[in-house]
């Protein structure tokens, strides 16, 4: 005995080594079951050294203490100790949760006015179904709408009325509408079509991020190294401002206050307010983030939390390389579509933007077993199905970084799978001339829908 | 698996070799290395072990003819290991075969020539045992990457041919043992250590820092683009050579340092006297001094200088930029050695501005092949001429940022005390307790990153 016990370390590995495998053993087929593993590859020991490193307590400590044992909940397998902050927490989400489902269902309630709405959009804006329809969403500036509990915001629909007439961009290419107004068409656009756009993406956006000049100063990025489409009402990384009870910030303010006082005219005289609020409108866009919430405490919340408080005009997609490996074309599309659904429902006025999934080099293609630019290929095109071309665009920057092979240009990247910082230009580039604005029907004699 | 920080390694081969190792009879402890030496070999490289086979029964052949000093079989046989080298190296590509270069060619050409030489001069005295030649060009912590161990050395190895162990009685062997392996292990993770929690994060960096491009990385990013270059190389192969060492150890053989705090050198020669040992001293035996070294005037000695550094060079690799670090280095070595020298104050502080100004840019020139690349990166370190574009003056901060952790604690191990510390100490219970501690935590960090292939190339 005493010559384990002064050989500490051969004996520490040999019993934690047994101790770990055994665990591995017993927690394969539960605690461990989606650990991808190769008996071939990898000795069993790994299972639970994977379930440590992902700051987990082995499975039959947890199973000792009599702990349910959940696969997906981190929380659940948290020690003990933790378990009364676990159970604030847990609650502390589920009030969150319960709020947003709250904010969801009004606006679930009103998307079907809204669509009627947009369907009937007409110059003739004296609908009656307009008075009741006020979009808290529809608020460019209405950051503080998320804190608003949702149920104020009937009381204060009456006096809003203009807001449905802020609304006019959504109503462009209904098919049954009778009168079309708009169309979106694809064009060149300017740098400041930036100024009310969001990105969400993975570590390429995070690169265009840091290496567009163009779009640092104008666009938002819900970007994040590793992030997949299945992390957007999951992984908590957007910095958005607490916002305190009643706290009021002045823009905002004021342009309630003209609100309110234009509103009874809105609803006598039908014409000439959508003028006024159109106009409201566009000097109401090109302020982005408002100055009022730069000093107040910044909280980190999930992708679609952050979509709740804050409104874009048009939001930018590009997900998918880090979810290569796991699942199906299909699987992944409808995940996909799932998301752009709920973002939708959050952002009814954004332009959305499904951005093909950059491919990787041909050196990388060839060499690897999961990144490879079939794969890409696959789940791009499954992508474009999500596209409706009223409100969901698909466009593929690919085709501004690829070499002659169909490949990212070996000479725009040293890691295979990222662009170089010059290389962004590319991709902005290619935005700029991708970018979708909707113009008068009249003007578009053909009517060519944006697909062509 | 020939990975020694993969986990298949840790937890598959080693522990079922050294098992093996110690339990077979006595006698048969050669063999069972042998095998699993080639089983190693075999699963790193199965297509070049006919090649590698094949080399070391000819050189068995020729050995027994250079001990009875026959030059010109020396001289063939010297030539057969080099042109075998220069052949899958630095030929086969150029003619277009596409043969892949056999595993360790370079370390174990390497062993072969010293081999040789050693019969032929008499330093090996007896006559080597076919079963012994195998062992030692095979032996498997060495065979990938060095330490070059000389023949000499395996005959030290007292457990593998029994000597210390076959009388006693089963007690006292056990004990006598597990000294051994409990000796070579607590090295071994020393080297895990290193490997695993500093070299692989600050390669992640190196990454990082290419992803940007090297025209668009901001200066101060690009200096300390070589801090953290200098010391990822510095724990790769020091870790590695400890990890190496550390199972032969285990095995029984002496303890062979290969790094030995070079960064507290006193110059360029001195530095390149603790970097990679067992490589400096095998170009100092069997070149530079038998090409006469310092002993035969000046210019003889800058010639014979010449010579070792442009093979250097070579060994490294065969594209331009390791000629120009070579040639780099033996630009800082002569001048050290023949103009700093008389000067002794200026010596000293010129020479530690050579060790931790300039080697640390010559590794930059080391680690990167591309002539443009290097054009790039050397502008960005001296943007006197202008030049980048794109750049993010946030860069330094977010990348340092995040690595931070990973450069000041490899910047403290270049400090000779903490590291010599924990390795004389290695006997003491508690020093042994933090290195089964620091274990299980490289273990565990290992498996997040290998286990998981989608976490280790997150993007």
């Amino acid at each position: 005995m005493k010559i384990w016990f002064k050989h500490i370390l051969t004996t520490g590995m040999i019993l934690a080594g047994i101790a770990l495998s055994v665990d591995s053993y017993f927690g394969m087929n539960s605690a461990y079951e989606n650990y991808e593993y190769d008996m071939m590859t990898s000795p069993i020991i790994s299972l639970s050294l994977r379930n440590l490193a992902d700051g987990k307590i082995p499975y039959l400590v947890s199973a000792a203490m009599g702990k349910n044992v959940s696969d997906d909940s981190e929380l659940a397998m948290a020690e003990e100790e933790t378990g009364t902050a676990q159970d604030t927490q847990e609650a502390t989400e589920t009030t969150q949760t319960g709020e947003n489902r709250d904010v969801q269902d009004t606006e679930a309630v009103q998307n079907p006015e809204d669509s009627q709405n947009e369907a009937g959009l007409t110059e003739e804006i004296a609908n009656p179904e307009g008075e009741n329809q006020a979009d808290p969403a529809a608020n460019g500036e209405a950051g503080e709408n998320a804190e608003n509990p949702a149920a104020e915001n009937p009381s204060e629909n009456p006096e809003q009325t203009e807001n449905s007439e802020t609304t006019p961009q959504e109503a462009v290419a209904a098919e049954e509408s009778q009168e079309i107004k708009y169309v979106y068409t694809m064009t060149s656009v300017e740098d400041d079509y930036f100024d009310d756009a969001l990105f969400i993406g993975d570590s390429r956006t995070v690169g265009l991020s840091e290496y567009c000049p163009e779009l640092m100063e104008r666009s938002e990025f819900y970007a994040k190294v590793s992030m997949t489409i299945y992390g957007t009402d999951d992984i908590k990384f957007v910095e958005v401002p607490v916002i305190p009870e009643g706290f009021e910030p002045e823009v905002a303010e004021s342009a309630k206050e003209q609100a309110s006082e234009e509103s009874p005219e809105a609803s006598d005289t039908g014409e000439n307010t959508q003028e006024t609020a159109t106009e409201e409108n566009a000097q109401a866009e090109p302020t982005p983030t408002p100055d009022p919430y730069a000093d107040l405490p910044k909280e980190k919340v999930t992708i679609e939390e952050a979509l709740t408080r804050k409104q874009f005009g048009k939001i930018y997609m590009m997900l998918g390389i880090n979810e290569l490996g796991s699942g199906t074309p299909e699987t992944f599309r409808d995940k996909y579509g799932e998301v752009i659904g709920r973002i939708r429902e959050l952002q009814p006025d954004a332009i959305i933007y499904i951005q093909g999934i950059m491919h990787v080099t041909s050196k990388k293609s060839n060499s690897d077993k999961v990144f490879k630019n079939e794969t890409i290929n696959q789940r791009n095109d499954a992508l474009r199905e999500l596209a409706d071309w009223e409100h969901i665009f698909y466009i593929d920057m690919n085709e501004a970084t690829d070499d002659e092979n169909g490949a990212l240009s070996q000479d725009l990247s040293f890691d295979d799978v990222h662009l170089k910082a010059k290389s962004y230009s590319l991709w902005y580039d290619y935005l700029k001339n991708h970018a979708f604005i909707k113009v008068p029907k009249d003007e578009v004699d053909t009517g060519i829908k944006a697909e062509s | 698996m020939i990975n020694f920080s993969d986990l298949s390694f840790i937890f598959r081969f080693l522990p079922a070799f050294l098992l093996a190792y110690y339990i077979v009879p006595i006698g048969m402890r050669a063999y069972i290395t042998v095998i699993g030496s080639l089983i190693f070999y075999a699963v790193g490289d199965i297509k070049s072990l006919w090649v590698f086979l094949a080399s070391i029964v000819v050189n068995y052949l020729f050995s027994l003819k250079c001990q009875e000093r026959k030059k010109a079989f020396l001289f063939v046989i010297v030539l057969f290991d080099t042109g075998l080298l220069v052949f899958y190296k630095l030929i086969a590509q150029r003619i277009g075969l596409l043969l892949p270069v056999p595993l360790g060619i370079s370390f174990f050409t390497f062993k072969m020539i010293s081999f040789q030489a050693d019969l032929y001069t008499g330093k090996i005295k007896k006559r080597p045992r076919f079963m012994e030649t195998l062992l030692y060009f095979s032996l498997f912590p060495q065979v990938i990457s060095g330490p070059i161990m000389r023949f000499e050395d395996t005959e030290k190895n007292r457990i593998i041919t029994g000597v210390e162990d076959r009388f006693l009685l089963f007690r006292d062997r056990f004990s006598k043992n597990f000294d051994k392996v409990e000796e070579g292990l607590s090295i071994f993770v020393m080297g895990f250590a290193m490997k695993v929690i500093l070299a692989d994060y600050l390669a992640m960096m190196w990454n990082e820092i290419g992803t940007i491009g090297y025209e668009s990385i901001s200066t101060p990013l690009a200096w300390a683009g070589v801090v953290c270059y200098s010391l990822e190389l510095y724990f790769d192969f020091w870790g590695y050579s400890l990890m190496a060492s550390g199972i032969a150890v285990a095995m029984g053989y002496p303890f062979i340092i290969n790094f030995n705090h070079p960064y507290s050198a006193k110059g360029v020669g001195d530095f390149y006297r603790r970097w990679h040992v067992t490589l400096g001293t095998w170009f100092r035996d069997y070149i530079y001094i038998p090409m006469g070294g310092s002993k035969k005037g000046s210019l003889r000695t800058i010639f014979n200088l010449c010579v070792v550094w442009f093979l250097t060079g070579l060994w490294h690799g065969v594209t331009l930029n390791f000629l120009l670090w070579s040639g780099c280095l033996l630009v800082l070595i002569v001048l050290e050695k023949y103009l700093w020298v008389h000067i002794p104050k200026v010596r000293d502080f010129v020479g530690k501005v050579h060790v931790l100004f300039f080697i640390p840019i010559t590794w930059v020139i080391f680690a990167i092949p591309n002539y443009n690349d290097l054009l790039n990166y050397l502008g960005r370190l001296f943007p006197f001429a202008g030049g980048g574009n794109y750049i993010n003056p946030f860069d330094f901060d977010k990348i340092v940022g995040n690595y931070v952790f990973f450069l000041l604690t490899g910047m403290m191990l270049l400090w000779p005390k903490i590291f010599d510390y924990i390795f004389k100490n290695r006997r003491n219970w508690f020093v042994r307790l933090f290195l089964l501690i620091l274990f299980w935590i490289c273990a565990v960090f290992v498996s997040g990153k290998a286990g998981n292939p989608f976490l280790y190339f997150s993007f």
